[in-house]
């Protein structure tokens, strides 16, 4: 796509490597080549060794973490266990995961120049470096400000920043955006593609998300298990969903939609679609023909809304809730109505509000001016204790909680002050154990569990003080697809035990799939609340929002002109309302049988 | 105080590390030459026309002596009972003000006072001063200062590090206490040892979450080329201008005559 001729920039040769105290070997026999300049993208499931290989990448395995390594990594030319990491580290610039810890500057400014000065530039240089990559990120303007004020996303971008800063050729960037907010993801996308277009720079990144990888990606390299066991296009990747589940990476919703078409005989697997434009123009040459009664279809029926909504009290009712952080106005007037056993996804950008709300059910934070009732009792006198038996919240890394030694201590901890027998005591432990089907670990190190089980763990924990609603914040940030349907699997059984549950998510497919209800914030207020289908299809709304609907309803806003009704969320929903109208313009339209005989 | 840089253009900011320090040394030393504290009111009045030229936030200043108003009141009072009449070779110092027990016990000389409003003043002008010192000049430069010290980079490493560590901990450790609240811990009730033994759940997490994040910190300081070279660059200079020596000089020569002053016997009490 770019007229440069290629080199070859990365060379990896037989590369198996252990961490020193590793029971197995986390990377076996890996061989690839990188010309450049490519965007390959590096997927897997967690564990798989992606991160593992990023850092074999510019020396940081094995010069910082030791083992034992095997086989040959060169960039750029340069062996990478002969050279130090601070000289490759002008070739090969990786980005990690957690932006915090990859911020060393009180202000912006100082924090860019501190690559390059380590290096030893001089100072006119530095500044330009600093004006350079701030502008490929997209902070001009942000030199002087504190770095501890930037927002995940800001902080993220001037990572990248800092390592444009060392001007590398070839740029590892190790998840992203997998902790961001849809706004602060396409920020890091929008910096990608600046870059893509002015430098000559290979780009690798690990990422979990299909949609953005399909849309950018010269090539994907998946890993599994510490292997490399597929390389090639996205397309070849994507389009052959029955390949993407095993390698358990979810595939984009376009994807999934032309396969299932393609499974009903409609499609060729190779018409399977790409990208939401691909998909719009297979639909449109699908559905000419059958154009006159798929405008006949009534709408999809809403998902019915909660049956309890009925019963009184409210599980959860706010009324004219304003909260102040100093002078910033964080809640603006909220008023809400949550029924007893309602399932409701809670969206909005980062500083949207969700999370100040959520903190007034359990008195983490008290009003400046509102009433928050949770189960018809004024919040207000009431102690975060004595809430915690209603209202459960369940914080998004289960390392900020988890302190005992066995998974059942920490499961009890919080009925230690609750005055309960501590037989009964015990028993509601292990109740709550096997619910979240941890019993089997019941005696074990926390820490020696995975990412999943310690979230389940701190679900657990909250569950003990058996709680009837949920406050569940970004369950699956961070996680990869398999994770999140776990963690999902287990919100859903808990609202089908009769848990009311209100969730954070970033996520807007996994609010269409699972969420009964929606309700969008927007600078301290609530914008917007319905059904996914309702909500997803208020687009404006949702723009000004900053939020980005599932790709399956963006896909039936391209089509509303054909007749494609706008409340669908779901690749399902899509499948069902094309299907219907393919078999009643094959069967029955004389005019139409002429042109749909053509397709097959 | 490192971190209450304030960002300007007034003279004072665009002054030098070296003389400011020199200028705050000078003006230290000069505090400490008079007791008398009209000569201390006149050093106060010096550095309340700096702040002002700097245009520092006043507010900010009042805040960081306001706590300190009762600590003032008790210094004056024992001063007033501690330096007895004898101590204080003027006469109207050795004046006994008044006495506070019948027969002729527990005076109060009018020195004492004095005295104890002239250290009052020391610790306000110090303060103040201080405050000027932090609030005008970047933490850079004082790092520049260090590296020019011939101090390893290292330390000024740790140093940065650590200041700029210190809002991400504040957060994590807001949100842990969060977490540990919302399931039940109580972590404000009972005795001094339940509330200590309450901050283990705070403690720990808090602990493994600093090693997971120190791992990861030795791994982006390498990224960064940290080591790379021992001839480190930093983005601004620190240079010596004209009005830098004028202050310096200026600071030298009026501590000088404050001296002889003071050996001459002005400002005793």
């Amino acid at each position: 796509m770019r007229d440069t001729k290629a080199i070859r920039v990365i060379e990896v040769d037989s590369l198996s490597y252990k961490y020193p105290k590793g029971p197995t070997y986390s990377l076996k026999d890996v061989n690839f080549q990188v010309d450049s300049p490519r965007f390959v993208a590096i997927m897997g499931p967690t564990g798989a060794g992606k991160t593992t290989l990023a850092m074999t990448l510019n020396g940081l395995i094995p010069q910082l973490f030791e083992g034992d390594l095997e086989g040959y990594i060169s960039v750029m030319g340069m062996d990478t266990q002969r050279f130090r990491v601070q000289t490759l580290v002008s070739k090969v610039g990786l980005v990690m995961q957690d932006p915090e810890t990859q911020i060393f500057g009180i202000t912006v400014k100082e924090d860019v120049a501190f690559g390059p000065g380590n290096i030893g530039l001089d100072a006119k240089k530095i500044r330009e470096r600093i004006d350079d990559s701030l502008r490929i990120v997209r902070l001009t303007g942000y030199e002087d400000r504190f770095t501890s004020e930037l927002s995940g996303g800001e902080k993220q971008r001037l990572a990248i920043a800092g390592i444009l800063a060392m001007d590398p050729e070839i740029l590892v960037l190790d998840e992203p955006t997998s902790e961001l907010d849809p706004l602060g993801r396409e920020e890091i996308y929008k910096a990608i593609d600046n870059l893509q277009r002015e430098r000559n720079l290979t780009i690798l990144a690990v990422e979990h998300s299909s949609e953005d990888v399909a849309e950018r990606a010269d090539e994907v390299i998946v890993v599994n298990s510490g292997a490399v066991v597929w390389r090639g296009y996205p397309r070849d990747l994507f389009c052959n969903v029955p390949l993407t589940r095993e390698f358990g990476i979810r595939p984009p919703q376009v994807c999934e939609f032309g396969w299932k078409l393609h499974e009903l005989g409609y499609i060729k697997s190779s018409d399977v679609p790409l990208t939401i434009a691909e998909a719009a123009e297979l639909a449109r040459t699908l559905l000419a023909p059958a154009a006159g009664p798929l405008k006949a279809q009534p709408p999809v029926a809403p998902t019915p809304v909660a049956p309890t909504r009925s019963s009184p009290p409210a599980a959860v009712l706010v009324k004219d809730l304003e909260h102040d952080y100093g002078n910033v106005k964080a809640l603006r007037g909220v008023n809400l109505e949550i029924a007893k056993g309602e399932f409701v996804a809670l969206i909005g950008q980062n500083g949207a509000g969700k999370t100040t709300l959520v903190k007034h059910f359990n008195n983490l934070l008290k009003p400046t001016r509102g009433t928050v009732y949770i189960d018809g009792i004024d919040t207000t006198g009431q102690t975060i204790g004595s809430l915690s038996r209603r209202v459960g919240y369940v914080f998004q890394n289960p390392d900020h909680q988890i302190f005992c030694s066995t998974v059942r201590e920490e499961v009890g901890y919080g009925l230690r002050h609750s005055g309960l027998l501590e037989e009964e005591a015990a028993q509601r432990v292990q109740a709550v154990l096997e619910f979240v089907n941890l019993q089997g670990v019941a005696d074990r190190h926390p820490f020696t569990l995975g990412k999943g089980e310690r979230q389940r763990l701190a679900v657990a924990s909250v569950l003990a003080m058996r709680p009837n609603i949920l406050v569940i914040d970004e369950p699956t940030t961070g996680q990869d697809w398999i994770g999140a349907e776990h963690m999902m699997g287990l919100v859903k059984n808990l609202h089908e035990s009769g848990h009311t549950i209100i969730m954070i998510t970033h996520d807007m497919r996994i609010v269409a799939e699972y969420a009964e209800r929606v309700v969008v914030m927007h600078r301290g207020r609530i914008v917007a609340d319905g059904t996914p289908s309702e909500v997803f299809s208020q687009r404006d709304m949702l723009r000004e929002a900053y939020l980005t609907p599932p790709q399956i309803s963006q896909l039936a806003t391209e089509l509303e002109d054909l007749g494609m009704p706008s409340g669908i969320t779901t690749v399902d929903e899509a499948v069902a309302v094309v299907s219907r109208a393919l078999t009643v313009g094959l069967s029955g339209d004389i005019r139409d049988q002429r042109t749909c005989g053509g397709i097959d | 105080m490192f971190l209450e840089y304030v960002p300007g253009k007034s003279p004072v900011h665009k002054l030098d590390v070296r003389a400011k320090i020199v200028a705050f040394i000078c003006l230290i030393t000069a505090l400490f030459l008079f007791k008398h504290p009209v000569y201390n009111v006149f050093i106060l009045l010096s550095v309340v026309i700096i702040a002002l030229v700097a245009r520092l936030p006043f507010r900010r200043l009042w805040g960081m002596l306001a706590p300190l108003v009762p600590v003032f009141v008790m210094i004056m009072i024992i001063t007033g009972y501690t330096y007895p009449a004898s101590t204080f070779s003027s006469p109207e110092a050795r004046q006994v003000l008044f006495y506070s027990w019948p027969g002729k016990r527990l005076p109060v000389s009018t020195g004492g006072i004095l005295y104890g409003f002239t250290l009052l003043l020391r610790i306000i002008t110090m303060v103040a001063s201080s405050s000027i010192l932090t609030l005008t000049t970047p933490l850079g430069d004082f790092l520049q200062l260090l590296r020019i010290l011939r101090v390893p980079y290292e330390i000024s490493f740790v140093i940065t590090t650590g200041i700029r560590f210190v809002p991400t901990m504040e957060a994590k450790s807001a949100m842990v206490l969060d977490a540990q609240r919302s399931r039940g811990a109580m972590i404000d009730t009972g005795g001094m040892v339940q509330r200590i033994k309450a901050y283990v759940p705070i403690m720990v997490p808090m602990i493994v979450d600093s090693i997971r994040m120190s791992e990861n910190l030795a791994c982006a300081m390498l990224n960064r080329g940290y080591g790379a070279t021992r001839d480190w660059t930093t983005l601004q200079k620190i240079e010596m201008a004209r009005r830098d020596y004028v202050v310096i000089a200026a600071a030298i020569v009026i501590t000088a005559i404050a001296v002889v002053m003071a050996q001459r016997g002005y400002g005793a009490l």
